[in-house]
């Protein structure tokens, strides 16, 4: 019984944990700071919060395998579709797990990496969290709960602001494309509007 | 004497690289403690969490709704949630209330 618990209460933080990753990446990428928050805490944050996900996540694998009620094995946490248990919510968990693998991994061999090769990688990270919180939706018995319904809302909402708040960041910084050349001072009253 | 740039800058890189691990450990502590905190509300939440075994017919209702595991668990079984629930425990009837003792009358 407690690790059926357990494997819940570590996948919902796991989810929770996920959110704030993305959201502090897309803060990251739009190099916002301010006085008492520099882009080298967000980075920072980022980075280790993405660690911890992956920690939360093994420890949710982990419980889920050891939990005897219905036999799933370690290579169904890495491998999509080799459980037969719920094979397509467990497959997203499996297919979201693999991908934050993949972007931890790719980020902790930056320096080896092309800045290419690595975005094109991080990017997964746009699908690695609706993907998540698909699964958590779909698999998870206790997504009944008001407890959970808020949770996974919260998520949604915070990420959706992130990417929001991103877009609306982008259109005011990039100045519509013109065929002819403009003037440094056009181009800098149009941006300070 | 001017204060070194580099050092000053090195400084103030070190006290932010500081912040970040005071607020990293902080939310991992979070993480663990919220890990906790839902385990044991989950633990009272779910219907049928430490109630006494129900009947079977009440059993297989709630086992369509909870996606296949089993029912409550008997009082006292912690890891029984999985396993088939026993038999129903069957109590003897309660003597009705307005029974009265059969008197006969002793023959003569």
């Amino acid at each position: 019984m407690v690790l059926w618990y357990a494997t819940r209460a570590t996948g919902i933080v796991a989810l929770v944990l996920l959110t704030m990753t993305v959201v502090l990446g897309i803060v990251g990428v739009s190099r916002a700071e301010s006085r008492y928050w520099s882009r080298l805490i967000t980075a920072g944050l980022h980075r280790n919060i993405a660690l911890l996900v992956v920690v939360f996540v093994v420890a949710h694998v982990t419980t889920t395998v050891l939990d005897s009620f219905v036999t799933i094995s370690l290579a169904a946490a890495v491998v999509p579709f080799a459980s037969s248990y719920r094979t397509l919510w467990l497959s997203l968990g499996t297919i979201a797990f693999d991908l934050v693998l993949a972007l931890v991994a790719t980020s902790l061999l930056r320096s080896r990496l092309s800045y290419r090769g690595w975005r094109a990688v991080h990017v997964l990270a746009y699908l690695a969290w609706p993907v998540a919180l698909w699964h958590g939706l779909g698999t998870g018995t206790d997504t009944r709960l008001p407890l959970v319904l808020a949770i996974d809302a919260a998520c949604v909402v915070a990420v959706m602001s992130a990417v929001l708040w991103r877009l609306r960041l982008n259109r005011a910084l990039i100045p519509p494309l013109s065929l002819t050349h403009q003037s440094s001072d056009s181009d800098a009253s149009r941006i300070s509007r | 004497m001017t204060p070194n740039p580099a050092r000053s800058s090195a400084a103030h890189r070190d006290r932010k690289l500081q912040r970040v691990r005071r607020l990293s450990s902080w939310i991992a502590g979070a993480a663990v403690a919220a890990s906790l905190g839902l385990g044991t509300a989950f633990a009272h939440a779910l219907p049928g969490h430490g109630q006494p075994a129900m009947s079977p017919t009440t059993t297989s209702g709630s086992r369509s709704g909870t996606h296949g595991h089993a029912g409550p668990p008997p009082a006292g079984h912690g890891g029984s949630h999985h396993r088939q629930l026993a038999a129903p425990h069957h109590r003897p009837a309660p003597a009705p209330a307005h029974s009265q003792p059969v008197v006969s009358s002793g023959g003569s």
